[in-house]
């Protein structure tokens, strides 16, 4: 088991959105989050990734072992892509940039600046930074967005070859990624929203 | 830590405005102040000190705001703090990338800014030794109370309020060891508490910093 | 730790409801007390002439200046640690507080100094220090306006009052070292205790007494607000989402 997460409630401002999560997570499998806007999916992410404090619970999940992708693509836009990837490579220790550029098909925006790049463009280097983190866990904030068709098959395909080496990937997103269903656990955040708060029960 | 000191430098110099708006507004000010008062050689030589002090002080200011919001924009500064570099050392890599693109490029134009105010080379060398233990500190105090104001909007009014009082140690002890240099009196005193406010900032406020960091980031 | 249950708001709400009528009498009282008898009925010194009176305002009012900072870092200290809401509502209502006596104690300061200096404003070292103190109390009030959430910004705050209270320090040694060159020897200490006979002594007491009370009081006043404002902004956000 890669990790586990027990009894987990995050929220935010002292008020839980979502409460009581249960799942584990095993090599080679990923689980995907789907659930209404506001429902929390990115707090959650947030929280799964040590960026906000859970409110309780446990969460298994070793330190060093996950690379997180958010809403931003954290790439620096007066940059150019091939900066940014040789930048990421220095903080995360990486030695398979090639391997990199090559599986996300980067080798022709290489050298151009981030900020003249279209926005799925932008979101690929972004994924392509998750790749190069040669981190085990990958927890990903709604992966796809921007992304065209051909370029979700591409980022599927390699998810799908992540999972083959053992590893796990946590994902929230809209779409049908084209996976093996074996791989697949899919969790509705719906069933663990927060019980509206009684105005009896409030404390400071 | 090099890694993100080399990405801030060539970014520094990629956008290249800042560090020419610091060195411009330093020498503005050297110049306005002479202006505005009779240019008296006495009068000069004494408010020297103060001047050159003030001048770096406000010149930090303008570019602390700086130090962290661009990174919090794009989402950099979020990812960094999950990462395998430890927080303390991104403060500590922009602070010193700070503090080159900043306060060095000031330093080095003691020599001519002393020519403006009638100062002997003794002089500009106590200012230089005085600008190069203070400065830093200078850096890292900012780089804290940037951490608390960060994403505010119009968070740069609120920095300058925050940050100026606690400049006021190393302004007087930075003024003092040039003013106790010019009238050939010990330096220790001042020059001690001068270095001391530098290794302690920079030894404990990254704690501090990396904590707020986190804080605004949640 | 039986100390620590009055850290719940609620046992607070309790006990500072209890104690508040009897604070706020005490602190009428006292102040009126020690203001009348120190006005109206001690003898004019024969060289600072009637205007050393105002050392009734001063003195109390400088006193709790510095002494709020002193509460403000002890109750951010306990938030940082304990994470006790009513200590950091506490350093927060504590703050105007401190910021109105550190301006009583400026103004009082210079119409003493007026008389004796010639001059309303001088940079001796202790008035220059309540003239930073100010700053450092804007800046704590400023940043708790700014940020809106809650929890983040009683951390922020917190560690502001921390860093900040160390520089206050440094700045009080600064500039006693800036500042004694030029006026070593002058006769410019404003609490000069030692010199004051019984007839000037117990009328301090009493004000310096009665500014403590109204410290308190108006500190319980506004901490319970705070409370309050805190629980109701609680259930206008589970409102909003519910």
């Amino acid at each position: 088991m890669a990790f586990a997460v027990s009894n987990l409630s995050c929220g935010y401002q002292d008020i839980p959105l979502l409460s009581n999560i249960e799942f584990a997570c095993n090599n080679g499998k990923a689980i995907i989050f789907q659930g209404e806007n506001g429902v929390g999916k990115s707090t959650l992410l947030r929280c799964l990734s040590g960026l906000n404090p859970p409110m309780s619970g446990i969460i298994s999940l070793e330190l060093g072992t996950h690379v997180y992708l958010g809403h931003s693509n954290a790439l620096k836009e007066n940059l150019s892509v091939i900066a940014n990837l040789i930048f990421w490579e220095n903080i995360y220790g990486s030695d398979n940039i090639d391997d990199t550029i090559s599986s996300f098909k980067l080798e022709n925006i290489l050298t151009l600046e981030v900020n003249s790049l279209s926005a799925g463009q932008k979101r690929l280097v972004a994924l392509a930074r998750i790749h190069l983190s040669q981190r085990t866990c990958w927890i990903l904030d709604e992966p796809t967005t921007s992304l065209d068709k051909q370029n979700v098959e591409l980022f599927s395909k390699i998810l799908c070859h992540h999972l083959d080496k053992q590893g796990t990937a946590i994902i929230s997103t809209h779409l049908k990624l084209e996976l093996p269903l074996n791989n697949l656990q899919t969790i509705d955040l719906n069933s663990f929203k927060s019980p509206s708060i009684k105005l009896d029960d409030l404390q400071c | 830590m090099l890694t993100l000191l080399k990405r801030d430098l060539t970014l520094a110099f990629r956008t290249g405005s800042s560090l020419i708006l610091g060195i411009a507004f330093f020498l503005i000010i050297l110049v306005i102040i002479p202006l505005s008062l009779e240019p008296s050689k006495k009068i000069l030589i004494t408010i020297a000190p103060g001047i050159f002090w003030v001048g770096v002080l406000l010149a930090c200011l303008l570019s602390l705001d700086r130090i962290f919001q661009l990174d919090i924009e794009d989402g950099t500064l979020e990812v960094l703090s999950i990462s395998p570099l430890p927080i303390e050392g991104t403060i500590l890599a922009k602070t010193f990338a700070h503090w080159l693109t900043t306060c060095l490029p000031l330093i080095l134009l003691v020599p001519i800014a002393s020519i403006l105010y009638g100062i002997s080379k003794e002089g500009a060398i106590w200012i230089i030794i005085s600008l190069l233990s203070g400065t830093p500190a200078l850096s890292m105090i900012g780089a804290f109370a940037a951490s608390l104001t960060l994403g505010l909007k119009r968070g740069s009014l609120l920095l300058s309020l925050l940050v100026l009082p606690l400049y006021i140690p190393t302004l007087i002890f930075g003024t003092e060891v040039i003013r106790k240099s010019m009238m050939d009196l010990p330096v220790t005193t001042p020059l001690v508490f001068l270095i001391a406010i530098t290794a302690s900032s920079i030894a404990i406020l990254p704690i501090l910093t990396g904590a707020a960091i986190k804080i605004n980031l949640r | 730790m039986s100390f620590w249950k009055y850290t719940n708001p609620n046992k607070f709400m309790a006990i500072s409801g209890k104690l508040l009528p009897v604070f706020s009498i005490l602190t009428v009282l006292l102040i009126s007390i020690g203001l009348i008898w120190g006005f109206f009925f001690t003898p004019d010194d024969f060289r600072m002439g009637s205007t050393v009176k105002i050392i009734y305002l001063h003195v109390p009012s400088a006193l709790i200046a510095i002494n709020t900072w002193f509460v403000m870092l002890v109750g951010s200290l306990i938030w940082l640690i304990r994470r006790h809401h009513v200590s950091v509502l506490i350093s927060k209502s504590a703050a105007p507080i401190g910021l109105i006596m550190t301006i009583v104690a400026l103004i009082t300061g210079a119409i003493w100094g007026q008389p004796m200096w010639g001059t309303f404003w001088a940079w001796d070292p202790r008035l220059t220090s309540f003239l930073i103190l100010f700053f450092f109390y804007l800046g704590y009030i400023a940043l708790w306006q700014s940020v809106d959430n809650h929890d983040k910004v009683a951390d922020l705050a917190s560690l502001l009052c921390l860093v900040g209270s160390v520089f206050a320090i440094l700045s009080r040694y600064a500039v006693n070292f800036w500042n004694q060159g030029l006026h070593q020897g002058a006769s410019l200490s404003l609490d000069k205790e030692e010199n004051i006979s019984n007839v000037f002594w117990f009328p301090l007491i009493i004000s310096i007494a009665g500014f403590l009370f109204l410290f308190v009081t108006l500190l319980l006043i506004k901490t319970r607000t705070e409370i309050r404002l805190k629980q109701l902004s609680k259930v206008l956000a589970v409102n909003k989402l519910g």
